[in-house]
């Protein structure tokens, strides 16, 4: 029997596709049978990110109505062999699916994988609720910005009083830099408000946008800070026990500078 | 047995009731306490009231103060042993009393979501920025403070807020508010309390 995890966040925009992508990508790696969940009805995009939108035929709305099979809406990876997408629909109905239908849908991938990921749309409408009913655990990811982490904190709330236990946070797009100079929310102020567990710390990388562009999680890429970030999320969420980040982040920088100099 | 006793001391005139009794008695007693000790009262028009033996503070107290209106008196303040309170002394802390029920929460109280109570609320956990607190009675937070706070929200400016770290966005006590000022707080917070003195809300460490 697998588990459901959500990806969540309230605020948009803060990284929530690009660390299930990532941390779907990176348990697949470390032999993990993973199905990865587009649950953003009417904005699909996780597709994109994984560079599989061309494989599309049916998604999420298909296989709750019973237009098709589970089997036939699952899209597998191109390059791992544990690794499939249930992408969402693109209808402009974001009531298309209910609660019970999910539930269902959750319980059924649960049999097949070891890992069901949700990535859950921004906002705490029906969309959230959907993605988190059947839920195991949650990750709220946040960046470090005040609106950020306030909307990590009312998700949160929210994750409590649905009794949904054990919930993570991931810091994203942590640039070390301006933290030292005051300018970033630090961690420590961060799980400070938040009073939850670090999972991961995600450093600000350009490689992001690249892979996003090209369809190929930054996990895949060796050189890419947020990469090895989100291997060492995934690693954790496994129940490895890695060091963490302040340090990880700080080496990643002189790793660069070092490969900068000796070129 | 009288159903009203009568004290004073530096502080002022206590009235202690006992609500054991029946109503008509302790109007005819409080009467008969007023002639008897006239000599006490010079221009005094306010007292402090004390009730025992009372399971309905809150209604019991509505009908005392109306009995005492009815006599130009006006009620001080509700129930306290001593009301140096009113005089901003330290030791005044000892004495904080609540009247209505005290509802116990042992969570984080997080962004978007609002308690409110008739009577005190204890919190153990954090009030985080964007959560709102509010209490016809005082509200106790075994925890930090960021978020909005109303104490005393049906006007009862004898009610405080404590918290073991205090760095509020607004706190409201009955017809007062504050602000918390800017960047000030420090990196070794200590627990303090606000009440209101002399008309405005005052933050204290304890
Ligand atoms: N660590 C990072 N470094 C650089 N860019 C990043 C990082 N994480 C995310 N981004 C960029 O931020 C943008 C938003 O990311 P993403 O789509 O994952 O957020 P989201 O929370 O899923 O958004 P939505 O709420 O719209 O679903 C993307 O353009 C992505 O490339
Ligand atoms: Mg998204």
């Amino acid at each position: 029997m697998g588990e459901v995890i959500v990806i969540t966040s309230g605020k948009g925009g803060v990284g929530k596709t690009t660390t299930t992508a990532n941390i779907g990508t990176a348990l697949a790696k470390i032999d993990k049978k993973v199905v990865l969940v587009d649950t953003d009805i009417g904005l699909r995009n996780l597709d994109v990110v994984l560079g599989l939108e061309n494989r599309i035929v049916y998604d999420i709305v298909d296989v709750v109505k019973g237009h098709c099979r589970l089997n036939q809406a699952l899209i597998k990876d191109k390059r791992l062999e544990g690794l499939f997408l249930l992408p969402a629909a693109q209808t402009k109905d974001k009531n298309a699916v209910t609660e019970e239908e999910i539930k269902k849908l959750t319980e059924d991938l649960k049999e097949k994988f070891d890992y069901v990921i949700m990535d859950c749309p921004a906002g705490i409408e029906q969309g959230f609720k959907n993605a988190i009913i059947g839920a195991d655990r949650a990750i709220v990811v946040a960046t470090p910005e005040v609106s950020s982490v306030r909307d990590a904190d009312r998700i949160i709330g929210l994750l409590e009083a649905n009794e949904i236990p054990d919930t993570r946070l991931v810091i994203n797009r942590l640039r070390p830099q301006m933290v030292k100079q005051g300018d970033m929310m630090d961690i420590e102020d961060i799980i400070d408000i938040l009073s939850i567990k670090l999972i991961g710390v995600i450093p600000e990388d350009e490689f992001i946008i690249v892979s996003t562009n090209r369809g190929e999680p930054a996990v895949n890429n060796e050189d890419s800070m947020a990469g090895k970030a989100y291997m060492n999320t995934a690693k954790r969420i496994v129940g490895e026990e890695v060091p963490f980040l302040n340090l990880e982040v700080q080496e990643g920088l002189l790793d660069r500078f070092l490969k900068i100099f000796s070129k | 047995m009288k159903a009203v006793t009568l004290k004073a001391n530096t502080e002022g005139i206590f009235l202690i009731f006992d609500m054991n009794e029946e109503l008509l008695k302790i109007e005819e007693d409080l009467k008969k306490t007023f002639k008897e000790a006239a000599a006490f009262w010079g221009t005094e028009k306010e007292v402090f009231v004390i009730l025992e033996n009372s399971d309905q503070e809150v209604e019991d107290m509505k009908i005392i103060e109306n009995l005492l209106q009815s006599l130009g008196i006006k009620v001080k303040n509700h129930r306290h042993d001593s009301p140096g309170g009113q005089h901003g002394q330290t030791d005044s802390y000892g004495s904080i009393q609540s009247e209505g029920s005290t509802l116990l929460l042992q969570k984080n109280i997080r962004s978007g979501q609002k308690i409110e109570h008739d009577g005190t609320i204890v919190v153990i956990g954090d009030v985080n920025p964007g959560a709102e607190i509010k209490a016809a009675g005082h509200v106790i937070i075994i925890g930090n403070l960021k978020g909005n706070v109303f104490a005393g929200y049906n006007g009862d400016s004898e009610t405080v807020i404590y918290a073991n770290r205090f760095e509020p966005s607004i706190i409201k006590i009955a017809d007062c508010i504050a602000k918390a000022p800017e960047g000030s707080f420090s990196d070794f917070p200590e627990p303090e309390l606000a009440r209101i003195i002399k008309g405005r809300i005052v933050i204290e460490k304890i």
